[in-house]
């Protein structure tokens, strides 16, 4: 691949950065929003949670996550790009998440994020987005954010 | 904000990491308190542990614990900016913390950073550092 730019490196760690910021603040979820592109696509089924197309339906998902959880700790680092074509860049980090739900129940994990981006109106935005499990998963991540 | 410049980006987090090491390495305060000016203010009390305002109480503190503490951990993750208004730069980062006493008592935390820099003659120094929580208390 051709090597990707230190400038849009750095730009794409902060993204996932912010990402993680944005996740946690557990308040608003604009700011979360503001991370993606408007036709993006969230790919959450290896952790046993939802394949999501397009922000409205991202909107949901962490809506009902805002909603349920009281606090949110995604500690990311290994921050590594993984191909840039000139104008699409792909950046993976490993990410230590937790959460506390308001019914007491607890969670955490230890997962890799991907993030595809491009270049939108001079910012960088994650157009597809994955999460793979990179330890085994406990049992109270369904409980806490499954679909049921 | 103004956009922080990665010098100065590069700088707060340097303190934090620099900050970190000299806690961990429970060599005694000065290390720790080297990173801070003489006015500073360390805002633990979110957390059960003290405020200290300026150099005397923050190094008694470090003292202490230097003397209390036989192993310190504390990885740094996740700096961001959060101001820079051309003299004073905030950066907030996220922290998982770990400590063992020699009593045998052990803490855990989950934490995020705020702090406060400036740039003296002896280069960028802290001047506020405060820890709010993230996670409950593991205790």
């Amino acid at each position: 691949m051709t090597q990707m730019p230190e400038n849009i490196r750095l730009q794409l760690e902060r993204l996932m950065t912010d990402y993680c910021y944005a996740v946690d603040g557990l308040q608003d979820v604009q700011p979360l929003l503001d991370i993606f592109t408007d036709d993006v696509v969230a790919d959450f089924t290896s952790i046993g949670l939802p394949m999501m197309d397009g922000k409205g339906a991202i909107k949901n998902f962490f809506d009902g996550v805002f909603d349920e959880m009281t606090h949110h700790f995604h500690f990311i680092s290994n921050f590594r790009p993984e191909s840039y074509d000139g104008s699409i860049a792909v950046m993976t980090a490993y990410v230590i998440g937790m959460g506390h739900a308001a019914d007491g129940n607890s969670v955490e994990v230890q997962v890799k994020y991907r993030f595809e981006c491009i270049e939108q109106n001079g910012r960088w935005k994650c157009r597809h987005y994955t999460i793979t499990p990179m330890m085994p998963l406990p049992a109270s991540l369904d409980e806490i954010h499954g679909e049921d | 904000m103004s956009e922080m410049p990665n010098n100065v980006r590069a700088a707060l987090h340097r303190i934090m990491i620099e900050y970190t090491h000299a806690v961990d390495t429970l060599a005694g305060s000065g290390p720790a308190l080297a990173n801070f000016t003489d006015d500073a203010v360390i805002d633990f009390s979110a957390v059960g542990f003290p405020k200290m305002d300026g150099a005397e109480e923050i190094q008694a503190f470090y003292a202490s614990l230097s003397e209390n503490m036989t192993h310190n951990f504390h990885m740094v993750a996740n700096p961001r900016p959060a101001s820079w208004d051309g003299k004073v730069g905030v950066m907030e980062a996220y922290v998982i913390g770990m400590g063992q006493s020699a009593g045998g008592d052990r803490i855990l935390v989950h934490v995020k950073y705020r702090m406060e820099a400036v740039e003296t003659a002896q280069g960028w120094k802290c001047r506020y550092l405060g820890v709010s929580p993230m996670m409950p208390s593991a205790a």
